[in-house]
């Protein structure tokens, strides 16, 4: 009988014994040499979706990513998974010692980036997309403006109104009689890209009317032309409420290309891929090789994805707001920024800070393509095999082909129109309320 | 009894189609939209039907359309070839299935929260693995020769798409049907599900039943989600699922376990997000119907549907039970 005791209590002390040696062993391993290395760190916390939405989020870590490599400074990623992640994640970059600079990407993030900003004074916080000013001004109003907090927003409305008025000109090139929009979730930031976008078309029209009035008055004559049409059917538009669901991407933008429209302009992320096999659909049975019709891109340069067939991408460079945040971090300059601009940055079309230019928004280019093409293969060389769809060469070849197919005219009416918001010669409405919604949608559809 | 509701059903479908093509919405476009959107949620259904009729449940469909879509894109790069790449997505969703079938009985797993599982891990499962094997979050659009061909049939002034993976949808759902109904397998599929006491006295492994039927429900499932990504929509995006594999399992439940009946719920779901979807850009309905009315349709549409067709439905008596032998 002892024996056996004796026997059973060897174990468990070994069993004891390798747990806690184990553990200890865990718990140094994941440490790291974090005394040694006091390398910056900047912090992304990303909304729920995370990484992977083509667009926003994914947008914010590429920011990050070349802060990172530029600074020599170490990333943090933080994904949240629901809500109640926001607070946790934050506060987990927030007291590591190492972190400088933390970056919210979203506005479901805004309260949760205001209440942490405001306990951890000594640490950098960014927000994308985010009125966390607005909540410190509520909720402490004696704080506001926080001097350690800006909240990046972007011109969502102007880039939208210069691929609305790409879409519309196509429409009136082509004679098409509409264009289309799918749309995501409604939700104010959409709201920017929905008006801008009709205010685009309705913009276009009437400069072509001005420069073009003897191809206007034949061609309004035409009932398949966009310019026949009444002001309120021009754009095709639907919220799916959804920014995962391609199905419904696909369905919309079905519809839309039905009713034969000219250009899709895809304000949902993922859906885009959606949108194309709707597009993609027709393009077989007609025997295309590129557009007419197109889809428009969204947030990142989605040109790559059906080279020939996507016209031009909004980009919102997610990635320069927080790359720029962190250059503020690098040069001491956050504090001053911040306090000149009352914590919050605009980044849009000829935006400058502090005499510095920082766009934010933008039609994508062939040298946003490059860009994009030159991460593709980066990518190609760290995993050993092909990540784009196609030859890069072709890629380009493909974009530049089709950007050559359509008239001079529409691309330069667009630089005219980017050159008159960057002038402030015209005012691309901005709406913030859903009378101000209404009211738009009562004028242009 | 079951053939004057049929009649009807078909009846108003008709009249519908006459009254769009009078609002001038093509009916056509319509149809192939809707058979396109069946084909995932009608595979992974008839799947699922099996599956509960032999008594096991599996709710995590959602989780194995996903990991048939990124799978099956993975196999087809692998091999150059789509329809490689649908076996590879469908095997992925066969051993997921067959090891929800061994958790289900020898386990004697709770079935609900092990399938839950299923879709937990391949939430999880699929950015990762997008990230690591093609180092790019979200998206992989594969090279268009390992794709599989979607149909373009040009029709007069239409082209009516579609893809052999519907038709093989629907001839399953028959053959399920006549399995089920009129061989020795679906009996004691059957007799799994209702009374697995009779049929281990009879001398066949319940187990063994149980374990095919989950395999074979979630290679269906796997197939169906290799369709999304090489026929449908030529690449995988990271939540292309979006919870269809639950409007799935609406379909099962509604259909009462009818593996015909669960294809047509299916196909009205495709058939009424399409019409809504319509509705929302045509003018003169769009202006009747606000959008965020639309999206309901097609959740209403088949609520009522349940509502009005579905009278007692019965489940099997042993559905969601480990077997105990005695």
């Amino acid at each position: 009988m002892k024996k056996r005791n004796g026997i059973k209590t060897i174990y468990a002390i070994i069993i004891l014994v390798i747990i806690v040696v184990a553990g200890l062993a865990a718990y140094i391993l994941t440490q790291g040499p974090a005394g040694v290395t006091a390398k910056p760190k900047i912090a992304v916390v990303s909304d729920i979706g995370g990484r992977g939405d083509l667009s926003f989020n994914d947008m914010g870590f590429k920011g990050a990513e070349e802060a990172a490599r530029d600074f020599g400074w170490d990333i943090m990623e933080l994904i949240s998974k629901t809500e109640a992640d926001y607070i946790p994640n934050l506060e987990t970059a927030a007291k590591d010692p190492n972190t400088k600079l933390i970056v919210g990407v979203g506005f479901l993030l805004s309260e949760a980036l205001a209440q942490v900003a405001v306990k951890y004074p000594d640490k950098y916080f960014a927000g994308i997309d985010t009125y966390a000013q607005d909540v410190v001004k509520q909720k402490y109003p004696d704080k506001y403006p926080l001097p350690n907090l800006i909240d990046i927003k972007f011109e969502e409305h102007k880039g939208s109104a210069l691929v609305g008025a790409l879409a519309c000109l196509l429409a009136v090139n082509y004679d098409y009689p509409h264009v289309g929009m799918v749309l995501g979730i409604e939700i104010p930031v959409l709201w920017k890209f929905e008006i801008g976008y009709k205010w685009g078309c309705n913009w276009a029209i009437e400069w072509y009317k001005q420069k073009f009035p003897d191809q206007y008055a034949s061609k309004i004559k035409n009932p398949d032309n966009i310019l026949a049409q009444p002001v309120k059917e021009r754009v095709l538009w639907t919220y799916t409420g959804t920014f995962s669901d391609i199905t419904k991407g696909y369905e919309a933008a079905k519809a839309m290309y039905a009713k034969k429209a000219v250009a899709v302009y895809n304000v949902a992320g993922p859906l885009g891929l959606g949108i194309n096999q709707a597009l993609d659909e027709i393009a077989k049975a007609r025997g295309l090789n590129m557009g007419p019709p197109f889809w428009i891109g969204v947030d990142a340069d989605q040109d790559w994805i059906n080279p020939g067939f996507v016209i031009a991408s909004m980009m919102k460079r997610v990635d320069k707001g927080v790359y720029y945040a962190a250059y503020l971090v690098q040069k001491g300059k956050f504090k001053d920024i911040a306090m000149k601009n009352n914590g919050i940055l605009l980044l849009g079309v000829g935006t400058k800070v502090d005499g510095e230019s920082m766009e934010g928004i933008s039609v994508s280019t062939l040298n946003d393509l490059d860009e994009f093409i030159k991460m593709g293969q980066a990518a190609e060389q760290y995993v050993g095999k092909k990540v784009l769809p196609m030859d890069p060469e072709q890629i380009r070849a493909k974009v530049k082909a089709m950007r050559d197919s359509v008239p001079q005219w529409v691309w330069q009416a667009v630089s005219e129109l980017e050159a008159q918001i960057r002038e402030g010669k015209v005012q691309v409405p901005l709406p913030q309320t859903e009378s101000d919604v209404k009211g738009w949608r009562e004028q242009l559809g | 009894m079951i053939k004057k509701s049929l009649v009807i059903t078909i009846v108003v479908f008709v009249a519908f189609l006459f009254l769009l093509e009078y609002a001038g919405i093509s009916s056509l476009k319509i149809i192939d939209t809707a058979l396109l959107a069946m084909t995932p949620l009608a595979l992974a259904a008839i799947g699922e039907v099996i599956n509960e009729k032999a008594g096991v449940t599996n709710i995590g469909l959602d989780g194995i359309l996903l990991i048939g879509a990124t799978l099956g894109v993975y196999g087809a790069e692998l091999a150059g070839n789509g329809y490689i790449g649908l076996l590879f997505g469908a095997l992925a969703g066969a051993l997921i299935g067959f090891i929800h079938g061994v958790l289900s009985t020898y386990g004697r797993a709770d079935q609900v929260v092990a399938s839950m599982g299923i879709n937990i891990f391949a939430y999880g499962f699929v950015p990762y693995f997008l990230m690591a094997v093609w180092h790019m979050p979200g998206i992989r659009v594969p090279p268009k020769e390992v794709l599989v061909q979607l149909w373009n049939v040009p029709l007069g002034n239409f082209y009516f798409v579609f893809s052999e993976l519907t038709i093989l949808a629907l001839l399953l759902a028959f053959v399920f049907n006549w399995l089920l109904q009129k061989t020795a397998l679906g009996l004691w599929i059957r007799a799994a599900g209702e009374s697995p006491e009779a049929i281990d006295a009879a001398g066949i492994d319940v187990h063994r039943v149980r374990i095919l039927t989950a395999t074979i429900g979630g290679l269906l499932a796997g197939l169906g989600g290799a369709f999304m990504s090489l026929v449908w929509f030529k690449g995988v995006v990271k939540e292309i699922s979006a919870g269809r594999g639950f409007i799935a399992l609406a379909c099962v439940v509604a259909s009462g376990l009818d593996p015909i009946l669960a294809t047509g719920f299916a196909f009205l779901f495709g058939f009424s997000e399409a019409v809504a979807y319509t509705f929302a850009v045509t003018p003169g309905i769009k202006e009747a119907i606000p959008y965020y009315f639309v999206f309901m349709i097609p959740y209403i549409v088949t609520l009522v549907v349940v509502a009005v067709m579905i009278g007692k439905r019965r489940f099997p008596r042993a559905l969601g039970v480990p077997y105990k032998k005695e």
